[in-house]
């Protein structure tokens, strides 16, 4: 198992520790922890930087996911 | 190592020594209470468009309230996470951390500036177009100094295309420097507290990035004025007229009162009376229980229009003479 860090920037904004399987994919990641959502509408960092979706994650790798869509408000 | 580099290494450096200095703050739980307020006044508006029978409205309002139930039911359970995470190992920026935000920001950004003497860091932004309307490019500037704050940073238009109604609104969700986070202020907050400088003005652009239909300062189709909706001309919306029907807008040429209520109505909410030939609101408009013709109150006659009064007062007529003519014929002699 790895050890990544998991900013999920959807809602809440929590960021979190998580436990991966080895040899998962920023794309499996992403189904597995976002399952309702289309990677199309989130900017998906993996070490601050861009990725492609069949990078395999890494022991201590930095995972954002931030919607490309958030609304503002007036309260 | 390049100036850039050093002033960033320096920049992340007194920022870490800010949150060291006990002035940190653990984000609060959130909840969706936004999202929850926004429900509720969806509601409301449903409910006040379906009794003044705008049925679009309400149809458009009813898809507002199933997005809004969606985020609602995805907020909390993302609390939920957020809570059950609370017990374990919760990470913390580092120098080295925030170095590296720093900068990536160059990356996501076109331009990023530290001044030290100001303890701002700041990102300008491409240019925001919504809908169509440019906004120019935004500069985020964050006040490490005020970290802990609700007001830790500002969102400055540099090239201002303010909100006909108001220069202090730059954006739907600007105004006085100020935005308006909604579904992004928990996201914000736990980067701020947790000093994630990447993750914050990723969410800020974002933000800027999208239009909240309903919840805005001053609202896209109202940004350079308000439209007319029969003629097309842009008005101040202190000056406009609001079809008591259908609820569009209308400027003072446009806007047709009902001869009947004497309400304000837009061309498409009034029909002619084919009688007096004057301008109704369907509300004033009866339909003949004769012939089906829809005419106002004061050309119904008895009840009926006055085709209709006139053929049934003819039939009455004949009846009568009828009725007359067999009376006076003559009887005949009993045998």
């Amino acid at each position: 198992m790895h050890k990544v860090l998991y900013v999920n920037n959807d809602g809440g904004g929590f960021a979190d520790f998580v436990e991966i399987a080895e040899g998962t994919t920023v794309q499996q990641f992403f189904a597995e922890r976002v399952p309702n959502g289309r990677p199309q509408d989130y900017l998906i960092r993996v070490n601050r930087q861009p990725v492609a979706a069949d990078q395999v994650l890494q022991e201590g790798d930095r995972v954002s996911v931030t919607p490309t869509k958030i609304e503002g408000a007036l309260v | 190592m390049d100036p850039i580099n050093k002033t960033a290494l320096r920049a992340a450096v007194l920022i870490h020594e800010q949150m060291a200095s006990g002035k940190r703050q653990d984000a609060s739980l959130y909840l969706p209470e936004y999202t929850w307020t926004n429900i509720q006044r969806l509601r409301r508006q449903i409910d006040r468009a379906r009794r003044h029978g705008w049925h679009r409205a309400a149809s458009r309002l009813n898809e507002d309230l199933a997005t809004a139930l969606d985020n609602s039911r995805r907020e909390l359970e993302n609390a939920f996470r957020a809570l059950k995470s609370r017990s374990t190992e919760r990470p913390v920026s580092s120098a080295s951390d925030i170095y590296r935000d720093v900068l990536a920001l160059h990356d996501e950004f076109e331009e990023v500036e530290i001044e030290l003497d100001k303890h701002e860091i700041s990102v300008t932004t491409d240019r925001i177009v919504l809908e169509d309307l440019n906004f120019g490019p935004f500069q985020v500037r964050l006040d490490w100094h005020c970290l802990g704050s609700m007001h830790a940073y500002r969102v400055v238009a540099l090239d201002p295309h303010p909100a006909a109604k108001s220069d202090d609104v730059t954006h739907p969700h600007v105004q006085d420097e100020q935005l308006c986070e909604g579904e992004g202020r928990a996201a914000i907050r736990a980067a701020l507290a947790e000093c994630r400088l990447h993750d914050f003005f990723m969410l800020v652009s974002r933000l800027l990035h999208t239009y909240g239909r309903g919840a805005a300062f001053v609202e896209l189709n109202d940004w350079s004025g308000v439209n007319c909706s029969d003629c097309g001309a842009t008005m101040s919306p202190d000056d406009s007229y609001c079809c008591q029907r259908c609820g569009s807008e209308l400027c003072n040429d446009c806007r047709q009162s009902c001869a009947g209520c004497e309400e304000s109505h837009c061309s498409g909410c009034l029909s002619q009376c084919p009688e007096c030939e004057m301008d109704f609101c369907r509300g004033c408009l009866e339909a003949c229980p004769g012939c089906g013709r829809k005419i106002c109150g004061g050309c119904m006659e008895d009840g009926l229009c006055p085709s209709c009064r006139e053929e049934q007062s003819q039939e009455e007529k004949e009846e009568h003479d009828a009725s007359e003519g067999a009376r006076n014929e003559p009887v005949a002699p009993r045998a």
